[in-house]
């Protein structure tokens, strides 16, 4: 694979953060996404949001680049901010999980 | 100050078991908009009331049953009960809470909040019909599960649902189990730090409380009806509490197993069981999965706590109450069992026997492992007990609650029993060292939940995850293993659970913006009140109770977890990640945000001073300190 090749990052959502991209609260929806050397994980995750309205507000912090409250992302099975974060970049092969977030109880 | 008690009843019902003597007195103006009520008229009570001397077993301890000022007010789930005493686990302060009615039919009957003293030479209940409050013979309830004991109130005042309040405590009560819990309205539990062991060691078997006739009245009414009505538009429709709208904490599960969160088998793995199809774990199956209906609370119009009936095993056909996530959690996952029919019957076992579930699940789990690997023999506890037995955790549960045999000593909670047990079994319990309870996660994931824990001052966290971190100045989201952001948060936002839990409503309905709350509790009283305040009132109920558990021994030198608690997880999302290399920086951090003095745990005379408690200062730092 060439430095400029196109390559695909698997995004997944399970069980009720798929209300935000139209499914009913169970399962998971999964997206390949199209990604090319330099994105980032905010990248992939804003091209995303930027298809799903509900996505959108419901991962941003309003106004900002930054993640709000609602929804916890792990990359590679690992929470972001152990090994990613927003800013790292992506590589071919990487899954985001995007998943509802805690509440305690 | 305006005497007008808008919001309020204006007293407060005391109850002396030793003498049998039951009289009112004001809960004035002035009490009221420093304390609010719940969890803060509760500390009030007992730094003023129980010295050091008095532990939680001796007839001059409080149990204080409270409500606040949203209770019996139209705004969902406020028929919300705070316990406040000495607790059992701890031997320090407990806060703790529970919903269902009791709140609004206290209210109604013209009461806040109870306050029980002394100790009964015979087993009583305290019945209240508006103003008549009496103690009755609790001898034919001895030995009654907590089911049992309000089917048996029902059909000797001939009231039901929300026209008969009913909060009891279980066989493990009774005993002086120290996690036993105070349950209420079939499935609400006011459940840490023991405080049924405290209401068994008065005598006291339960509360009933008949729905009053008299009304609560809000000082603004129709300011009242549009932010009840703003409350319920952004819980339904907020990201995130949408889901706590229609399904209450099922979604649970499956989002903390993904965040590493998921206790599973006591702490030994954080990866989901192949065997077990994780469908069958997601919100709409767990309740679809059984014949269901709505339980609702007070005003309440969450569609949360539902009624259940087992489909199928051998219990199919019985009558339960749909766990809560902690429940899903504590009943099965930290014991390893994974079928959610038998969860939810054991979780309704652990109710009526009325145990904690989070401190059932840390015992059990770690009973579990400690036969797995031959640190407690069949021998020992009489029969054998794999990961996942539910029959076998029952049987457990049931010695528990009536200390039989090993029962004896595992009553006494996790950590007095491997502390007992010693050697490697020891280094399997999941507790913190100052005697809080986990709450029902893996918190080695979630260190802002560690941390809570450790330092927190009334049995368990003190401040629950962040709620809208954003209206005090914090990043909407941090990372959970941020050694620096972590403990900065955690400092920042305490108070606010304090506020939420001194006003007799559901932490679940003020989880909306302080804003919005404040804008209720204004309505509600005809206060001015700002979100600085609310979080001010918070963080002086959070001091007062820190300062009465320095009184009763328990400072900084225990605020670390056990071995197992504080473990390096071995495998998922946060795998290889450990808090203790950064555990005494963050207790730094945390200490410099609360403003309490890192060395002595004290809260600093210049905090005292502005969160208005001048009046502690010089017990805790001494004369000369106030100046």
């Amino acid at each position: 694979m060439g430095t400029n090749s196109k390559f695909r990052v698997r995004v997944e959502l399970i069980a009720w953060a798929t209300t935000f991209v139209g499914g009913d609260g169970s399962d998971r929806v999964v997206f390949e996404e199209e990604a090319a050397p330099g994105d980032t994980v905010r990248t992939v995750l804003k091209r995303l949001s930027a298809r799903h309205r509900p996505l959108d507000q419901a991962l941003w912090d309003r106004g900002s680049e930054e993640l709000g409250e609602h929804i916890e992302v792990a990359v590679n099975d690992a929470l972001l901010g152990i090994h990613h974060t927003l800013g790292s970049p992506v590589r071919e092969g990487d899954q985001i999980l995007l998943m509802g977030q805690y509440m305690g109880g | 100050m305006n005497d007008n008690p808008y919001g309020y009843a204006g007293r407060i019902l005391r109850v002396d078991l030793s003498s049998g003597a039951v009289w009112s007195e004001p809960f004035d103006a002035e009490d009221r908009r420093k304390w609010v009520g719940g969890a803060g008229l509760g500390a009030k009570i007992l730094w003023e009331e129980v010295p050091a001397e008095v532990g939680w077993d001796h007839p001059d301890n409080r149990l204080v049953m409270a409500t606040g000022p949203l209770a019996g007010l139209p705004v969902w789930g406020t028929g919300g009960l705070t316990v406040v005493t000495r607790g059992a686990m701890t031997n320090g302060a407990t806060n703790t809470q529970a919903n269902g009615f009791f709140g609004a039919n206290l209210k109604c009957c013209g009461y806040d909040a109870i306050v029980v003293q002394g100790q009964s030479r015979e087993w009583v209940y305290l019945h209240v019909r508006d103003d008549r409050a009496v103690l009755l013979d609790a001898s034919g309830l001895l030995g009654k599960d907590t089911w049992e004991t309000q089917q048996a109130l029902e059909a000797a005042t001939g009231l039901s649902g929300h026209n008969l309040s009913v909060y009891s405590i279980g066989p493990a009560g009774e005993m002086l189990v120290r996690f036993a819990a105070i349950q209420g309205d079939y499935g609400h539990v006011a459940s840490k730090n023991g405080c049924g062991a405290v209401m068994g060691a008065k005598r006291l078997k339960a509360v009933a409380i008949e729905r009053g006739k008299r009304g609560v009245a809000a000082a603004h009414p129709r300011a009242l009806y549009a932010a009840a009505d703003e409350i319920a538009h952004s819980l339904k429709t907020d990201p995130s509490t949408k889901s706590l709208y229609q399904y209450g904490t099922l979604p649970g599960v499956r989002n903390l197993q993904g965040m590493g969160a998921l206790p599973i088998r006591n702490y030994t793995t954080n990866l989901w069981p192949k065997e077990v199809d994780e469908k069958a774990w997601e919100a709409r199956t767990l309740r679809e999965g059984f014949d269901h209906r709505g339980h609702q609370c007070s005003a309440c119009g969450m569609h949360h706590c539902h009624m259940q009936v087992i489909a199928s095993g051998p219990h199919k056909g019985e009558l339960v109450d749909e766990p809560e996530y902690e429940g899903w959690a504590g009943a099965g996952w930290a014991i390893g069992l994974t079928d959610p029919q038998q969860v939810s019957w054991l979780n309704t076992r652990i109710d009526r026997a009325c145990v904690d579930v989070n401190e059932w699940g840390w015992l059990c789990g770690w009973v579990m492992e400690c036969q797995q690997k031959g640190y407690i023999t069949e021998r020992d506890l009489g029969f054998r007990l794999e990961w996942g037995d539910a029959e076998g955790a029952n049987r457990l549960l049931q010695m528990v609650s009536r200390r039989e045999g090993l029962g004896d000593l595992l009553a006494e909670g996790v950590k007095r029993a491997s502390e007992k047990l010693g050697g490697p079994a020891a280094e399997c319990a999941i507790y913190a060292m100052n005697g809080n309870s986990p709450r029902g996660h893996d918190h080695r994931s979630r260190w802002e939940e560690l941390i809570d824990t450790c330092t927190g001052s009334g049995g368990t966290i003190d401040n629950g995850p962040p709620v809208f971190p954003t209206e005090f100045g914090l990043p909407a989201r941090i990372s959970p293993q941020d050694p620096e952001a972590v403990p900065r948060s955690v400092g920042v936002m305490r108070g606010r659970r304090h506020f939420e839990d001194s006003l007799g409503a559901c932490v679940f309905t003020t989880r909306v913006p302080l804003e919005i709350l404040c804008r209720s509790i204004a309505a509600a009283t005809g206060w001015d009140l700002r979100k600085e305040e609310a979080m001010q009132m918070g963080r002086r109920t959070a001091a007062l109770m820190r300062a009465f558990n320095l009184r009763c021994g328990i400072g900084p030198e225990h605020e670390q977890p056990s071995r197992r608690y504080g473990s390096t997880p071995a495998d998922g999302p946060v795998a290889g990640k450990s808090i203790l290399p950064h555990w005494d920086k963050m207790l730094g951090i945390w200490y410099e945000t609360v403003g309490y003095d890192r060395k002595s745990g004290r809260p600093l005379p210049e905090t005292l001073r502005a969160l208005g408690l001048e009046e502690v200062i010089e017990p805790l730092w001494g004369a000369g300190a106030r100046a």
